[in-house]
């Protein structure tokens, strides 16, 4: 009688105990998602922002910005320049302003991230940053 | 005569284990959270500090223009050489100076200062200035803190 007695108690001891477990496992789940959904983030951040200073440079030293544009595998579309990288886009829109003595060309470099959230009923681009890049360039004389 | 050591599962033992397992799994996804919230924090940091540097850059090329602009109207009036550098001289903006044949000026945002200096070119050549300096200086304290 007192051994069965003992065995309830630890059955329902085991079922508390895995009620509990599942409860909390829930929460911990969501947190390391959270961590990792974040870390993700982060790491295509930084690389957008490696590959934008990139094409601002080449942007920046190109005598033509469309040609080089198209060069490093752009399509332009609707007068933006778009490039997928996976994680991560880069839209290029640019406009060249004529100056009193020269040309000055003046561009936005803005990236997106592409989330990959499951629970999301179709993927959408958080805008990340965006970067000014401009260049001035004097008529011959 | 042998003894048997018998291991028993008596009630406790899966509390304990699960209290265990629960601040185990707990402390780790703290730091996994902490870990990825000042990954973050440096990533957007590092976008702020480079923006602000490609911001300075395009006023500088703006800057650029509006100088552009007075030496080119002045090489248009202008006899001779001296006079040309006399004339560039006066017009310049605030803001500008200049030194021999070089026109300084700065682009500050505050926190950070963009030195520039161009350089004025003999009249009647193809191009009228050429940049000489483009030196980025921050005060890192008032950045960081």
């Amino acid at each position: 009688m007192e051994s069965k007695n003992r065995s309830n108690v630890l059955l329902i001891e085991i079922l508390i105990a895995v009620l509990f477990f599942m409860l909390s496992a829930t929460v911990l789940v969501r947190v390391f998602a959270t961590a990792r959904n974040a870390t993700v983030r982060a790491g295509a951040e930084t690389q957008a922002l490696a590959q934008a200073q990139n094409v601002a440079e080449a942007l920046y030293a190109a005598d033509d910005p469309d040609a080089e544009l198209e060069r490093m595998e752009f399509i332009k579309s609707h007068g933006v320049w778009t490039r997928s990288y996976g994680e991560y886009s880069l839209y290029v829109s640019s406009e060249a302003l004529p100056t009193d003595a020269g040309e000055l060309w003046q561009g936005e470099i803005i990236a997106f991230y592409s989330q990959r959230d499951p629970s999301a009923a179709r993927p959408e681009d958080e805008e990340l940053f965006t970067l000014p890049c401009a260049r001035y360039k004097e008529a011959q004389s | 005569m042998s003894r048997k050591s018998r291991i028993s599962f008596g009630p406790g033992a899966a509390s304990l284990i699960l209290i265990v397992v629960i601040l185990t799994m707990s402390v780790l996804g703290m730091l996994a959270l902490m870990n990825a919230r000042s990954g973050s924090r440096l990533s957007r940091r590092s976008v702020q500090v480079i923006q602000a540097g490609y911001a300075l850059n395009g006023q500088a090329e703006r800057t650029l223009a509006s100088l552009d602009a007075i030496a080119a109207r002045c090489a248009a009036e202008a006899q001779s050489d001296e006079a040309y550098l006399a004339a560039v001289a006066d017009a310049l903006p605030q803001g500008a100076a200049m030194d021999g044949r070089e026109i300084v000026w700065s682009e500050t945002d505050g926190y950070r200062t963009l030195e520039c200096a161009v350089e004025l070119l003999p009249l009647g050549g193809d191009a009228r200035l050429r940049w000489n300096t483009h030196r980025l200086t921050a005060i890192t304290e008032e950045i960081w803190n």
